[in-house]
């Protein structure tokens, strides 16, 4: 599989879990970067910025769709995928609605991550 | 028509029947002595009349001489007969008045008999013949005999006995027999005195009518004891249907009545009763038969407790098992009170029985739905904060793959293996124990297990709290507040239970800040004294009903829509057995705050 050659923003409040997935990807020779909270995210990366955001449903301050909402706001280009802890059947059906790219529940191999980009990213360059 | 005759045919024959019946209700209860004196009285009576006649038709002055000697016979009879009447069945007048005219007329009678005629006339001259009635009766004419005053002074002493008698009964209050019986025999032997007298000094021609008088007198004891056992039958009716009325209601509440007698060996028993322990309808119960259906188990302490009835205490209180002819078993109550002879023997036990299988079955239902309670409240709370739970697994788990899986890619490449490789197995372990933590503490939680206590440093015991709810407070939009103080002691108790009662604390807190619009948990520890710390948890809630503020410690107690109102009342059980306190009260600024304190730990 072709590896994307853009880079990942991980957001997530939970440190091990970012760290591991940053490590993941970067095994994979993907870029990434991990930000501790969506406050950190927005300060550090602008909205221009080509990449994919991967996006915890749960923290504090400002939760994963907030992020979403904002980052629409902002006219980020960038794509969301939502991840979660929590097993929520309704959750997934809102993150779609409010326009994320994708929606994983933790734990997730690295394989179901690639494959929601690599599918957006030929639905994409069809267009 | 001889008048004289048939009325005092008619007076000794009435009397005579009076006398025949009251005999007859005497010979069948000897112990009512007082019909005896009655029927004495009577035939007195009957006697003195028979005698009247015959001195009223006497042809000669022998015939009438000896018929007055006899005279004097009834009358005695009729005297101490109706003294014994007075003191038997009224119960009154003295003893030594009734001796004292006893013995006067008895002193008559003796002096009637060795007179030359009798008490009343030294000599009977002749026979005077008046009309009387429309007859001609014979009165006599001779020489009173002075000895005479003997017999009046003892008539006297019966109608001062009587007065005295009748006072004593009025006192009393039964008025009606006191002037039936004594009114009647006062003024009927004054009537009679006072006849006798002015017979014997000629001032009224008129023959003896004393029997006449005494037949009054009769007539008087005679409505006495038939209104006596009208009474008597009345009373009968009514204790029937007293004791109707107590079965009914003893039977309705399930209560057997029962009376054991020593003497005959049997115990009396309502229907009921029977009932309760098993046996047939019409059996004869007794208390071997008794204890051979009392458990086995329970038979020596039965038996034990029943003797000790008799010869310590007189009550007999116990709860034992029975065992039914169908071999199921039943719980009894039994209350009963031993009744001693004199002597000392027993004599007889009056109790009930009460089939309590019902209550004791509730009872121990009870204890174990109370334990049922407790552990699924525990449980409860767990999952009232699952969603947290479980997220807080997932992370450690999603960690642990996707390092597991960077490793793996890893070792397919040369460059940064070998550190890279060491962080990433240090981490998956640091995240397996993570997950493995947390399924403790939910395990932990969810066993019935007794409190364990150790010394707790406060700080990591909220901590850990904190940060299994952590995802909860960011889902609901909660912001944390954190004041503990630095000095804090370690205190005294068991882990599992203390966090059990943060959790359910801070889950309250959760519920109650629902629909506001800010939210703000604080939690504070602080040295309340040199060995107490408290804890609190602070909402910004909708704060505590001021009614409820010691309610909502109470089982069943709940303002949430499904919630079984258990978690405090548990939160309060856990603070007692670790000896320390929880209350809770609202804040000045809105919202509520509840308060635990714990017992520093003393090494």
């Amino acid at each position: 599989m072709n590896a994307p050659s853009l880079s990942f923003s991980i957001v997530d409040d939970d440190l091990s879990f970012g760290k591991s997935l940053k490590r993941l990807l970067n095994a994979r020779g993907i870029a990434a970067d991990y930000f501790g909270s969506a406050q950190s995210f927005l300060d550090c990366v602008p909205p221009g910025q080509l990449g994919y955001a991967i996006v915890d449903l749960h923290m504090p301050n400002c939760d994963g769709l907030g992020l979403l909402c904002k980052m629409q706001e902002m006219r980020y280009t960038m794509p969301v995928i939502i991840i979660t802890g929590q097993a929520q059947a309704d959750a997934r059906d809102l993150a779609m609605q409010r326009g994320a790219l994708g929606y994983l529940q933790k734990p997730f191999s690295g394989e179901s991550l690639l494959e929601l980009v690599t599918k957006y990213e030929a639905n994409n360059s069809i267009q | 028509m001889n008048w004289v005759t048939i009325i005092w045919s008619t007076a000794a024959a009435a009397s005579f029947t009076l006398a025949a019946i009251s005999l007859l209700v005497w010979s069948r209860k000897f112990k009512a002595r007082a019909h005896a004196f009655f029927a004495l009285t009577a035939i007195g009576v009957t006697l003195m009349a028979a005698l009247e006649l015959l001195m009223m038709q006497a042809g000669t002055t022998a015939e009438f001489g000896t018929a007055l000697r006899w005279y004097h016979v009834p009358a005695w009879v009729i005297i101490v007969s109706l003294v014994g009447f007075v003191r038997l069945y009224l119960r009154a007048g003295r003893p030594w008045l009734a001796w004292t005219v006893c013995g006067v007329r008895t002193l008559s009678l003796i002096i009637n008999f060795v007179s030359t005629t009798n008490l009343n006339y030294r000599e009977i001259a002749s026979l005077r013949h008046i009309r009387f009635l429309g007859e001609s009766v014979s009165i006599p004419e001779g020489v009173s005999n002075p000895w005479m005053l003997v017999g009046q002074v003892s008539l006297l002493l019966l109608v001062v006995f009587a007065v005295d008698a009748t006072l004593t009964v009025w006192r009393r209050g039964a008025r009606r027999q006191a002037l039936a019986i004594g009114g009647s025999i006062v003024f009927f032997t004054l009537a009679g005195l006072g006849e006798a007298i002015l017979v014997l000094w000629r001032i009224i021609p008129v023959p003896l009518t004393t029997s006449l008088f005494f037949l009054a007198v009769v007539g008087a004891m005679a409505l006495e004891l038939s209104i006596d056992t009208l009474r008597a039958g009345e009373l009968s009716e009514d204790l029937r249907e007293s004791e109707t009325r107590i079965v009914l209601a003893a039977d309705s509440a399930n209560v057997g009545f029962w009376s054991w007698d020593f003497d005959t060996g049997l115990i009396w028993a309502t229907e009921k009763t029977l009932e309760i322990y098993g046996f047939s309808p019409n059996e004869k119960m007794t208390f071997n038969k008794f204890l051979g259906v009392v458990h086995s188990d329970d038979r020596e302490r039965v038996g034990h407790d029943a003797r000790r009835a008799f010869q310590e205490v007189p009550d007999f209180r116990i709860e034992c098992r029975i065992v039914l002819p169908d071999h199921s078993i039943r719980w009894i109550s039994i209350r009963a009170k031993a009744y001693s002879k004199p002597s000392g023997e027993p004599h007889r036990m009056l109790g009930v029985s009460l089939d309590i299988t019902q209550r004791r079955q509730n009872e121990s239902e009870m204890v174990e739905l109370r334990l049922e309670l407790a552990h699924l409240a525990r449980v409860l709370a767990i999952s009232e904060l699952s969603t947290s739970l479980a997220h807080e697994i997932n992370q450690p788990l999603g960690a642990i793959l996707n390092n597991a899986e960077a490793g793996k890619v890893l070792l397919s490449r040369d460059k940064d293996r070998q550190e890279t490789i060491g962080e990433i197995l240090e981490d998956i372990i640091q995240d397996t124990q993570r997950a493995g933590n947390i399924v403790r503490k939910i395990r932990g939680m969810a066993k019935k297990s007794a409190a364990h206590f150790e010394p707790l440093p406060v700080d990591p015991l909220i901590k850990d709290v904190l940060k299994l709810v952590n995802s909860n407070l960011s889902m609901n939009n909660i912001t944390l507040q954190l004041d503990l103080k630095p000095d804090l002691a370690d205190v005294r108790g068991d882990r599992v239970r203390l966090q059990q009662v943060l959790m359910n604390l801070i889950a309250n807190a959760i519920y109650a800040m629902n629909n506001k619009p800010s939210r703000t948990l604080t939690i504070r520890a602080a040295m309340e004294a040199p060995d107490i710390v408290t804890v609190s948890v602070s909402d910004s809630g909708t704060g505590i009903d001021k009614a409820n503020q010691d309610a909502v410690f109470r089982p069943f107690f709940t303002t949430k829509k499904d919630g079984l109102g258990f978690g405090l009342s548990i939160c309060r059980s856990i603070l007692e057995e670790h000896g320390g306190r929880i209350w809770g009260e609202n804040n000045p600024t809105g919202g509520a705050t509840f308060s635990f304190s714990l017992k520093a730990w003393k090494s």
